[in-house]
């Protein structure tokens, strides 16, 4: 098995294609961080020279009103005796430099409900894809054939390539969210903002969560892969799952499509928790004014999925299609 | 079953199943073939030739019968041999952007064989000198070259090749055929799967031909075509007075380019006629069957729905 599991991962190392992928899950989490890092920065005195300036024009054409307003009162809806005192009153305001330098702060926890699940979206989007064409090339081009040639036992063979996609998604998915987190908390460092203790373990915590969902997810692209025989067939049903899905979930399950729906499960395994809005029946005549007041469970106004809901969720079914791609994988013939 | 077959199935059979209904590819099939020497595997396009060897390979299961591949049960007991077994099934099914080398390499890493047996596959192909070139660079000739050197990865004792020489330059046919042949007198058992009659015939010492998935006939290759000429040519200077000399012997003769066909199994009986009749021979040559025609009768026959008879073999 480990001398299998080295030929599937020289293969992986050796497919261009997924090189690609495994440099644009490094690259578009560090252009992440670029960007937040940018959007963040400190307050510079050119910035401090840029707002004065523009505080300088604004308080310039408050000036300018007032002239125009002097003149001719009766424009601004003053009448002339009183214009002196009205046009001063009514167009003059506080104009503060401070104003124009708004500038959001780097706040690691904002992070984790912003760009942190972003990076583990795109990460966990790059390893399916991977897994997809991993194993899509070796059906594409006939090699699977060759290779059972050589090592007859199928299941093995199925096993070592799935954890060798495990074990790439792995690998790529520490390096990214590292890249990320660690890039993050340097800046957030460097700025004099020691983010608190609490904070750092719910970052490892939701980088631990994020990182068992980019292996799932490339485990399931090469599983769903390895059974329906096709990258394009893969991307397709991934495609119309994520169309056609929602809707027929909302068809059928009206009060309850969300609690099913990938993205929501994915939301709360890696945040820890999720919620949204939910219409209360009719007969609950309560005004409700904030969403989590009720009169009871029956009437709530806010659904919740937790972290282990949506793990749950996830292991049934990766479990589901990882056994009905291995079986699929031991039995149909092969091309 | 004797331990001295390689290979033995018997009543395989195989249905795919699709949206027009079942079509049965291979229907109660007996291959037995014997260890060492090549032996060949006729059929026409779509007879089951390479679902079989599918089958016997473990890449499609049999619908029923059994299989076994030296004397083990395929595919329940496939990881027991596989690594005695090489094959070339249908066309040459590699990854098209690694090159011929690291195909090799990860296939012969696969079984743990060092690296530099891909050397001395490579060499033995003649694929030295382009075995760094992506794959899809390879004519099908080097294709070929490459699917054979795959095959001598685990140095096998069974070699199952389908279509070996498809896409070959005259010469190399040449140099597989004997590569084919030196690895049948080295004691290799070769199945050899081909459409160019007159090279099994050459390489081959037994075959089995089959059509529509039957058993057609089976056996070594003398018997199949038969092992004495039913006819002669025969090569005269005066042609119209040598027919009508054998005719008047009550032999049948028919006019060729080159002289006169005369049916018999006698030589020694048509040159008594010839010489009674003071007429000399310039020629005489045994017309024997030829797998070819042995084939064609075979496969038409079955065809047309007939029972046949091979001589010398099953049926």
């Amino acid at each position: 098995m480990i001398r299998l599991l080295r030929v599937e991962l020289t293969r992986l190392r050796w497919r261009r294609a997924v090189l690609l992928l495994v440099a644009a899950a490094i690259v578009i989490p560090t252009i992440i961080l670029a960007a937040r890092a940018y959007e963040t920065r400190p307050v510079s005195d050119a910035d401090r020279a840029d707002a004065q300036e523009q505080a300088d024009v604004e308080l310039g054409f408050q000036r300018e009103q007032i002239e125009r307003c002097l003149q001719a009162p009766r424009q601004f809806g003053i009448a002339p005796d009183n214009a002196e005192r009205q046009c001063e009153r009514r167009l003059s305001y506080p104009v503060d430099p401070e104003q124009y330098l708004y500038r959001e702060q780097l706040r690691l926890d904002s992070e984790l409900s912003g760009a942190g699940l972003a990076v583990v979206a795109v990460v966990a989007v790059l390893m399916l894809l991977a897994g997809t064409t991993y194993v899509g090339h070796d059906w594409g081009s006939g090699s699977m054939s060759n290779q059972l040639l050589f090592e007859s036992r199928r299941l093995r063979v199925w096993g070592a390539k799935a954890l060798a996609v495990g074990l790439l998604a792995l690998g790529v998915g520490l390096v990214a969210l590292a890249v990320f987190w660690g890039g993050l908390l340097a800046f957030a460092q460097a700025r004099d903002l020691d983010p608190s203790g609490q904070v750092v373990t719910d970052v490892a915590q939701q980088a631990g969560r994020g990182l068992a969902m980019i292996v799932a997810a490339a485990v399931g692209g090469y599983a769903l892969t390895t059974m329906v025989r096709s990258t394009v067939f893969t991307i397709g049903v991934l495609f119309g799952v994520s169309v056609a899905g929602g809707l027929l979930f909302g068809a059928l399950l009206p009060d309850g499509a969300l609690r099913f729906e990938p993205a929501t499960n994915a939301l709360a395994v890696v945040k820890g928790e999720v919620t949204w809005y939910v219409e209360p029946p009719a007969d609950c005549a309560v005004v409700v004014y904030d969403m989590t007041t009720t009169d009871s469970d029956r009437c709530a106004t806010q659904a919740r999925l937790t972290q282990r809901g949506g793990a749950v969720y996830y292991g049934v079914l990766l479990l589901a299609l990882g056994s009905a791609s291995a079986a699929s994988y031991r039995r149909r013939d092969v091309p | 079953m004797s331990d001295q077959l390689v290979i033995e199935a018997t009543g395989l059979r195989k249905e795919f199943r699709g949206r027009k209904g079942t079509r049965v590819a291979v229907d109660d099939l007996d291959l037995a073939v014997p260890a060492g020497g090549v032996h060949g595997f006729l059929g026409p396009n779509g007879s089951g030739k390479t679902t079989t060897i599918r089958m016997l390979l473990g890449l499609a299961r049999a619908t029923r019968g059994e299989m076994r591949l030296f004397g083990q049960q395929v595919p329940a007991h496939l990881p027991a041999v596989i690594d005695r077994v090489g094959a070339v099934v249908e066309s040459p099914k590699f990854s098209p952007h690694f090159s011929g080398r690291r195909n090799l390499l990860l296939l012969s890493r696969s079984i743990g064989a060092p690296d530099r047996q891909v050397d001395q596959a490579i060499e033995t192909v003649g694929l030295t000198g382009r075995d760094r070139d992506r794959y899809k660079s390879y004519s099908l000739g080097m294709k070929q070259r490459l699917a054979i050197a795959a095959t001598l990865l685990k140095d096998p004792q069974l070699l199952i090749l389908d279509e070996p020489t498809n896409g070959l330059d005259p010469a190399g046919i040449r140099e597989i055929r004997e590569t084919i042949r030196d690895l049948g007198a080295r004691g290799v058992t070769v199945l050899l799967s081909s459409h160019i009659l007159a090279e099994v015939q050459q390489v081959c010492t037994s075959a089995t031909i089959i059509g529509n998935g039957r058993l057609l006939a089976s056996g070594k290759v003398d018997d199949l075509v038969g092992g004495t000429a039913a006819a002669y040519a025969v090569t005269v200077p005066d042609q119209a007075a040598a027919r009508r000399a054998l005719t008047d012997a009550g032999l049948a003769t028919t006019p060729t380019e080159t002289g006169l066909r005369v049916e018999s199994d006698d030589p020694a009986r048509i040159t008594r006629t010839l010489g009674a009749a003071e007429i000399w021979l310039t020629g005489l040559t045994p017309l024997r069957r030829d797998l070819e025609s042995v084939f064609l009768e075979l496969t038409e026959a079955d065809t047309l729905g007939q029972h046949t008879t091979a001589p010398g073999g099953a049926a």
